[in-house]
């Protein structure tokens, strides 16, 4: 178990690093870099030989491989830079942003999986055969709708409309409730279709027709057996949409108008702010390494048939 | 008779299966009575019914399916038209299933305590875990697991196919029903297994004085084991009787005929003794394989020191139960695996050895054909794409040959040319066993390797496999070597045969020999456990 755990933690090191150089090639082969941004707006009236010292001040005139390496040792080191925008230290923009986010998170996915759970017991328990067909094609639809879209609905009908929650003037859990919830219906779309492809599986084998024959109810088969059965593949999944989830923190940020990661990285994109975009890169590809891991380390838990080859693997 | 101990009672039964406007007549106005500490065996062909009147006394009836008129007394309580509620605190309680396939019949991820203590729970609620437990060892010991503490915390990963019917046993009786479903307990069981399971199931019910509704396709089995067989054709109940009487004096031609398809019928194989110079096609000598340990350490060995050989136009039979080796000997003799020590030659080559053109010849040569086409077809393509595949892979371009050659197979495997348009998994098993003996001949193969090739299948269907088998041995001059766990159909098919246990070929030499003078213990306690034996021609077996 020792060499499974040092073994991952090697690819998830590796999967970071790839991560970096990606982002950090992506941005070099962009046209200009944030100081021309910054400084060739006309009305600084700066000419042209001011505008190459104070790239050469940034180190912006280097070649692309110094570059490279003095970011690549900067961050070893654990110094995430400053922002080329406003000057302030990313790692403080950061520790400002993240709760919102990490908020949202929890809000969309706590939300999705709650609505997952109601929505495949409702698909696979209704009581008619063509309600049920009915109840499993509406994951596939909710899977399509545009998160923007469906967020500004929600704003106009659930806050403005309603007024059930407020958006203006709320800060904390509060904010975050109704872009979380909207964000938690695509989300929450590939987790049920997975859930009911392998439910349907799992029921289909002849152990929930000997639970049947021994007087076990539908919903205890649901939740005691066809469930546990069913969860590993949706697990998976659920480790991958994490990434939908931070996907979707830059557009649900953007409408609801909150100051979360999805928002700095938005800004930092406009301006080519290099060093808050690639710390910004840096934390999501951590957050998704980790919860695939604990995602990964889940599934012996949950079937004793692969706790059984893994020992043996490690042995 | 008394009708007070009469613990099933089934009077006129109607049930269809309704879908898109079709409607499908599963059950015919069946009536039939099962009384306490008695067993009635239900046998039928597939789709004759049966498992939808085990559904039926259960109540689980799929949603498609109508029950049109009829009753279902069970202890004395009608189950048609009873509510679902009402239903789930009979089931489990008053009526128990044991069902066919104990791989599949547990929970995979739960302890098999947890799902023995959710047994019971579901009947008696304020159960107290700690005492439901301490009663499950003493029932877990009584349907013959040792060490029962230890197994209520394994998973069923970790138990043996036998093992796992006896838990799904436990659980069954648990509650004391009055009636017990078993449906083909025993199929998917080896044969020495099944003795055992069978013998448990008559203890408990002499024991418990449960009434027991046998349902199997296996008549030998059932005249063995039952009081009283109902004989099941197409939803209708074609014949009722006391065991004894029934197999000694079928009234339906039905039920002749179904005697008549029955492998323990047919005399053994005549000793076949080829006339003048004869060519052996294969010969096996002191094969030995083993499969590689952990870190390249020798590991289990699968075969042992196994020698035979086979004359060319012959059959060469090979017994064995699950985990025998037979699996690790045919991939030997087809050359997907190198042996370890001892020789294969198949048609005076090693397998494993040739190369190129060599190696594409031999592989046509030799044929296999696998236990269950339903899987080895792709499930979507047409017959006609399946018959056509071995002509194109040898180079067959012209379509009009390639037809023609397809037509004139399928005369020889008997299948009508209108099966040519129907995809794989439209077909009967004894179609698609027809069309994979068909796909293996159209390579112009010397030898086919036929692995469990009748097991899955009813035993009309058996018969006219064998037959068939027999027919294109002679016209063709084959050689087979024909691997079953059924004693009975190797008999009849086999000229000479192999005994193969725990990798070791404890018994080796003519069918004939073999099975009127068996030699080694596990030969004799396997031709004891044939179901049915009784049923045998005289003659054969002492």
């Amino acid at each position: 178990m020792t060499r499974y755990i040092f073994s991952r933690a090697v690819q998830a090191l590796l999967v970071l690093w790839g991560a970096f150089t990606l982002s950090f090639v992506l941005l070099q082969v962009m046209p200009g870099d944030a100081v021309l941004i910054k400084f060739q707006d006309p009305e600084l009236g700066l000419s042209p030989q001011q505008i190459s010292d104070i790239r050469a001040s940034y180190g912006a005139d280097e070649s692309a491989f110094v570059q490279y390496a003095h970011v690549l040792g900067r961050t070893l080191a654990g110094q995430l830079g400053y922002s080329i925008e406003t000057g302030v230290p990313v790692s403080r923009m950061l520790h400002a942003a993240y709760p919102t986010t990490l908020r949202l998170a929890v809000v969309s996915f706590g939300g999705a999986i709650m609505l997952a759970a109601a929505f495949a017991t409702a698909a696979l328990l209704a009581p008619l055969r063509p309600l049920r067909a009915a109840l499993r094609l509406v994951p596939g639809l909710a899977s399509g709708i545009p998160v923007f879209w469906l967020e500004i609905v929600a704003i106009q009908l659930v806050s403005f409309h309603w007024n059930l929650v407020p958006v203006v003037g709320v800060s904390g859990w509060a904010a975050v409730l109704l872009p979380g919830l909207a964000l938690a219906i695509p989300i929450s779309a590939p987790l049920t279709q997975v859930f009911l492809a392998t439910a349907e599986r799992v029921t289909a084998q002849p152990f929930i027709d000997v639970l049947r024959a021994r007087g076990a109810s539908p919903l205890r088969i649901l939740y005691a057996h066809v469930l546990p059965n069913a969860l590993p593949p949706t697990l998976t999944i659920s480790g991958l949409v994490f990434g939908e989830i931070l996907a979707g923190a830059v557009v649900t940020e953007t409408v609801f108008g909150l100051d979360g990661l999805g928002q700095l990285a938005q800004q930092a994109v406009a301006n080519q702010d290099v060093a808050v975009l690639q710390a910004i890169i840096l934390i999501s590809v951590a957050g998704f390494v980790v919860i695939n891991f604990t995602v990964d380390a889940l599934h012996p838990l949950i079937d004793p048939r692969i706790r059984r080859t893994q020992a043996g693997g490690a042995a | 008779m008394n009708t007070a101990s009469l613990q099933l009672s089934i009077r006129d039964l109607d049930v269809v299966y309704e879908s898109r406007g079709s409607a499908h007549h599963a059950l015919k106005g069946v009536s039939l009575d099962v009384r306490a500490g008695e067993m009635l065996a239900l046998v039928g062909e597939s789709g004759s019914g049966k498992s939808t009147l085990g559904r039926a006394i259960l109540g689980l009836l799929p949603e498609s399916a109508r029950i049109r008129h009829g009753s279902i007394r069970v202890g004395g309580t009608e189950i048609v038209g009873l509510p679902e509620r009402a239903l789930r605190r009979i089931r489990g309680a008053r009526v128990a299933l044991i069902p066919q396939d104990p791989a599949h019949s547990l929970d995979p991820v739960r302890t098999i305590g947890a799902q023995l203590v959710e047994a019971v729970h579901l009947h008696e609620p304020r159960g107290n875990t700690a005492d439901t437990r301490r009663m499950l060892v003493g029932l877990l010991e009584r349907v013959g697991i040792k060490e029962p503490e230890r197994r209520l915390h394994q998973y069923p990963h970790e138990l043996s196919g036998g093992m796992r019917q006896r838990v799904l046993i436990a659980a069954a009786i648990a509650q004391r029903p009055a009636l017990i479903v078993a449906d083909e307990p025993t199929s998917a069981l080896d044969v020495s297994v099944q003795v055992q399971i069978m013998a448990l199931l008559a203890e408990l019910r002499h024991e418990l004085g449960t009434a027991m509704l046998f349902i199997t396709h296996d008549l030998g089995l059932a005249s063995e084991q039952a009081d009283r067989v109902a004989v099941l054709q197409h939803g209708t109940l074609c014949e009722t009787g006391e065991t004894r009487a029934l197999f000694a004096n079928p009234r339906t031609p039905y039920t002749r005929r179904l005697l008549a398809d029955l492998p323990l019928f047919h005399e053994a194989r005549a000793p076949r003794r080829a006339d003048g110079p004869h060519e052996d096609a294969i010969v096996v000598s002191h094969l030995t394989y083993a499969y590689k340990g952990a870190g390249g350490r020798p590991g289990h060995k699968a075969v042992r020191d196994i020698s035979f050989n086979v004359v060319a136009g012959q059959t060469h039979g090979i017994v064995g139960e699950s985990g025998s080796g037979k699996t690790t000997l045919l991939r030997c003799l087809l050359g997907l695996i190198t042996p370890d020590g001892g020789s294969v030659q198949i048609l005076g080559q090693n397998p494993a050895r040739v190369e190129g053109t060599a190696q594409r010849a031999l592989r046509r040569a030799v044929q296999f054909v696998y236990q269950n086409p339903h899987v080895s077809f792709d499930p979507r393509s047409r017959a006609a794409d399946i018959l056509a595949e071995p002509l194109i892979n040898a180079g067959l371009r012209d379509r009009t040959a390639r037809a023609a050659r397809v037509r004139a197979m399928l005369e020889r495997v008997q299948l009508p040319p209108a099966v040519l348009e129907r995809r794989a998994a439209n077909m009967s098993g004894g179609q698609s066993q027809r069309l994979a003996i068909a796909r293996a001949l159209l390579c112009d193969p010397k030898i086919l390797i036929l692995d469990e090739v009748v097991s899955a299948l009813d035993v009309s269907v058996q018969a006219e496999i064998l037959t068939l088998l027999e027919t294109l041995q002679q016209q063709l001059n084959l050689t087979y070597v024909f691997v079953s766990h059924d004693l009975a159909v190797v008999r009849r098919i086999a000229d000479t045969v192999s005994i193969i246990h725990a990798g070791e070929q404890v018994e080796h030499g003519p069918t004939e020999t073999v099975f009127s003078t068996p030699r080694d213990d596990y030969t004799k306690r396997l031709l004891a456990a044939i179901p049915g034996r009784d049923l045998m021609r005289p003659a054969v077996l002492a």
